[in-house]
């Protein structure tokens, strides 16, 4: 189902690194509102999207949520050169949160509040189609 | 015309060619998410075809040029590592 290519769609190149920008994207990975989160409810909804196109546009878009993580994981692997000699407050942060592996999901860096499976959770699509194409003879 | 895109494309250094490779599958992606939704838009397909040419086009002469994107492109006649010691997108020399 999944093949890998060693190439982004996009290249990640961090031309002037800013520590509290990359803690407002380092944030978008884990959460409610993540990306992680983004990609485990399209694929897990597939499964009970009765549409068989939507199936497809589920498939693709939480496929392309996979690629938006490795954005996100790039830029994190790049803020990993910021120095802490540089000493801003927010590079202080920034680098308290990278040092702790239970935060990689985190979706507040500057909180360091971490992600919950509860944010994957997929609340069943209800449809409501009066004749659906591919629901099964009632017999 | 064909002709000429491919003289272009074998002139171009590394970092531009993948460019072209990134930039149609970015628009075959985002054409096939249209589709989706629009299967019998004639204008969407043909775009879309024309995008899975060019793309099909450009990453041929990448992965002549410049080795396999992924492992099923990989030819025996650059060995094992030139898959498998290639940087990631991640590292700086991917860049």
């Amino acid at each position: 189902m999944f093949q890998y290519e060693k190439a982004l769609q996009y290249p990640v190149k961090i031309a002037r690194p800013n520590a509290k920008l990359a803690k407002a994207i380092i944030s978008q990975l884990g959460g409610p509102n993540g990306e992680t989160g983004a990609a485990l409810r399209y694929l897990n909804q597939r499964y009970t999207m009765p549409l068989r196109e939507v199936q497809g546009i589920l498939t693709d878009i939480g496929t392309e949520e996979q690629l938006h993580r490795c954005y996100l994981l790039g830029v994190k692997h790049s803020a990993r050169h910021l120095s802490v000699s540089a000493s801003s407050a927010n590079l202080c942060g920034l680098f308290r949160y990278l040092d702790r592996a239970d935060l990689v999901f985190c979706y507040n860096a500057t909180l360091g509040c971490s992600a919950s499976a509860a944010h994957f959770d997929v609340q069943r699509i209800q449809f409501h189609l009066p004749v659906h194409p591919m629901q099964p003879e009632m017999s | 015309m064909a002709e000429m895109r491919l003289r272009s494309l074998d002139t171009m250094e590394k970092a531009e060619l993948l460019r072209q490779v990134q930039m149609h599958q970015f628009a075959m992606h985002d054409l096939g998410l249209y589709l989706d939704t629009h299967p019998t838009d004639e204008t969407a397909l043909e775009h879309f075809m024309q995008h899975r040419a060019a793309c099909e086009q450009a990453s041929e002469v990448y992965v002549r040029r410049f080795g396999a994107l992924k492992m099923e492109q990989v030819g025996a006649e650059n060995g094992w590592a030139a898959w498998s010691n290639t940087p990631f997108p991640w590292e700086k020399e991917a860049n």
